[in-house]
């Protein structure tokens, strides 16, 4: 059991996150995700400050049933769930943030919540250690900013099987990535696509 | 007439899923009997919804600490 209330402190409540850190750490183990603990060990220091971006990757690590999953950015300076082109494009989420341990030695396709996801909603591009999930069949991408493709470069090397049961995407994206000057959707796009051997409709 | 704490589980059960949308109802049920406990938790950790972010308190970080706690609970999800 994980003891609550220890460290508590009035106005500033981080109830407990330091026996939370442990236990995570525990658990990232226990799936095979090496974990950086003590100096240099980020993820686990932004366990320690409570940031929700790091507890939604240990969530998706602890959910092998589901089915559904939609990534949104919440924008805390507007204080609403965003699509906002700005955060967006400033900050896409992307999976790596979340796992910082996982990123570099974990295997993705072991990922508790790929296990059996179906549909994927995602308000950037979508991550290809998202597409390891051999259960996908219907995925909802929102591409409607400019996108740093560079961003997900690193990944491809790593990207291992991808989601060949996946029949539907739907990419609700603007005109802008029609022009002849080439917008930097198009090679992500392109990409997607060729690694989605199954792709019946989009 | 049966009283709700008299009926089956299988039939808590099923008004418990006509819940599924009304979290604080399903919690509050949680509390009303031990009876109730199992059969309200099963319902609320189907598809769990948290409130927006706040600043204080980290709201995802709880559903972590009780899933780590309660494994048998993330088969829900």
């Amino acid at each position: 059991m994980i003891p609550q209330e220890r460290n508590c402190t009035q106005g500033n409540c981080f109830c407990g996150l330091l026996d939370l850190k442990s236990a995570c750490v525990r658990h990232a183990k226990k799936i095979g995700c090496p974990v950086r603990d003590g100096v240099g060990g980020y993820w686990t220091a932004y366990i320690k400050t409570g940031s929700e971006s790091i507890f939604a990757g240990v969530l998706l690590s602890l959910v092998p049933n589901l089915e559904h999953l939609e990534i949104r950015a919440f924008n805390r300076h507007q204080n609403t769930w965003s699509t906002d082109e700005e955060v967006a494009r400033v900050h896409p989420v992307r999976v790596k943030d979340l796992f910082e341990c996982f990123s570099q030695f974990f295997d993705w396709v072991k990922l508790p919540a790929l296990a059996k996801l179906r549909t994927l909603v995602k308000f950037s591009a979508i991550d290809w250690p998202l597409l390891g999930s051999l259960s996908l069949s219907k995925a909802i991408v929102h591409l409607d900013f400019s996108l740093s493709c560079n961003d997900y470069d690193d990944t491809f090397s790593r990207a291992g099987q991808l989601a060949i049961g996946l029949e539907t995407l739907e990419l609700p994206v603007s005109v802008d990535i029609l022009s002849p000057c080439g917008q930097p959707e198009r090679p992500y796009l392109t990409d997607l696509m060729t690694r989605m051997p199954g792709l019946k409709h989009v | 007439m049966a009283t709700l704490i008299e009926l089956p589980v299988e039939l808590l059960l099923a008004i418990a899923n006509h819940l599924n949308k009304h979290q604080p109802i399903l919690a509050s049920l949680a509390r009303v009997a031990q009876k109730f406990y199992p059969v309200a938790q099963e319902v609320l950790y189907e598809s769990p919804t948290l409130p927006d972010p706040e600043s204080n308190q980290s709201h995802v970080a709880l559903l972590v600490r009780t899933l780590l706690n309660k494994p048998s609970l993330t088969l829900n999800i």
